[in-house]
């Protein structure tokens, strides 16, 4: 699945990884989910973004079930939400997460993400700018792989 | 004149009222806001706005992709009764909740009148 607050570029990043992805949104804002599948060999990725305003809680509890991984697609400019980190840590197991600093602000750059203590730390953290860097999606791609291969 | 929260809430009480099957409606704004509702006690009317909106918006996603053209409404049936959701103009939903031996045809047609009202005041 792939979390993190609202406006972080989830549906962005879902859309730039497959030309077939679908995102239910109303006026930009995910309402119910993104979905995209990524696919190498035989191997099959369904990735699930979810809606980043905080009253779509429910939402996010219904479409976190199942998951095997999180990719958290963190706004570099901001701390991590509670609301991330909760969705992270009702999971029934702790999910292997890596995290996509998103530096969409040109001001701002370098890494600034800071795991939360009560989190186990990301598997990954990456960092780039979603829409401006173009070769930033390949990158991700490659790690979303290797932690489902992991 | 009542404001228009106060005229929305009417129009669910008196569907609520008036169809003995409903036993609680919700007007929600299609981004997951409550704007007004009847819903009985315990209800947590603020995650029920942003369910509604989700699966409204699944729904109309559903029928597109299967050709079924514009969503006119989604119909959720559990062991002990329905939830109902209608599109109510552009940028809201009406939901109803009925029991289980609700009699749909009527439930609906009361809906479709409420939602056309409801409309008129957003
Ligand atoms: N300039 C710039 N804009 C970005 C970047 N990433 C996202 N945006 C813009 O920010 C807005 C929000 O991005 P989304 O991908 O819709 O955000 P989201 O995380 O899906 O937000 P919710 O659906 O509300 O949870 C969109 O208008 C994007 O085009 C970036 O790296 N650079
Ligand atoms: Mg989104």
């Amino acid at each position: 699945m792939v979390i993190g607050p609202s406006e972080a570029g989830k549906s962005t990043l879902i859309r730039s990884l497959s030309d077939r992805a679908l995102n239910i949104d109303y006026r930009g804002r995910t309402v119910a989910m993104d979905h995209a599948v990524l696919k190498r060999g035989d191997a099959v990725i369904s990735l699930v973004g979810v809606p980043g305003e905080p009253r779509f809680e429910p939402v996010r509890q219904a479409l976190s079930q199942g998951a095997s991984c999180a990719v958290w697609v963190h706004p570099a400019t901001s701390a991590p939400d509670p609301f991330t980190i909760e969705l992270l840590r009702t999971s029934e197991e702790l999910l292997p997460y890596l995290v996509v600093v998103n530096q969409r602000n040109e001001s701002s750059s370098g890494i600034t993400f800071d795991a939360p203590p009560i989190l186990a730390p990301p598997r990954k953290i990456i960092s780039g700018n979603l829409v401006e860097q173009a070769d930033f999606t390949a990158t991700v791609e490659d790690a979303i792989w290797g932690l489902i291969h992991e | 004149m009542a404001n228009r929260a106060e005229q929305i809430q009417q129009i669910l009480k008196r569907l609520v009222t008036n169809t003995p099957d409903v036993e609680g409606a919700a007007m929600v704004s299609t981004d997951g806001l409550t704007l007004a509702s009847s819903l009985p006690t315990g209800v947590d009317e603020d995650r029920v706005a942003a369910m509604a909106a989700a699966v409204l918006a699944l729904g109309e996603r559903t029928a597109l992709e299967l050709q079924r053209g514009t969503l006119e409404q989604v119909y959720v049936k559990g062991s002990d009764g329905y939830v109902i959701m209608m599109q109510s103009g552009p940028d809201a939903v009406l939901e109803a909740i009925v029991g289980s031996a609700g009699k749909l045809g009527m439930v609906l047609l009361d809906m479709n009148r409420a939602s056309k009202e409801l409309a008129n005041l957003l």
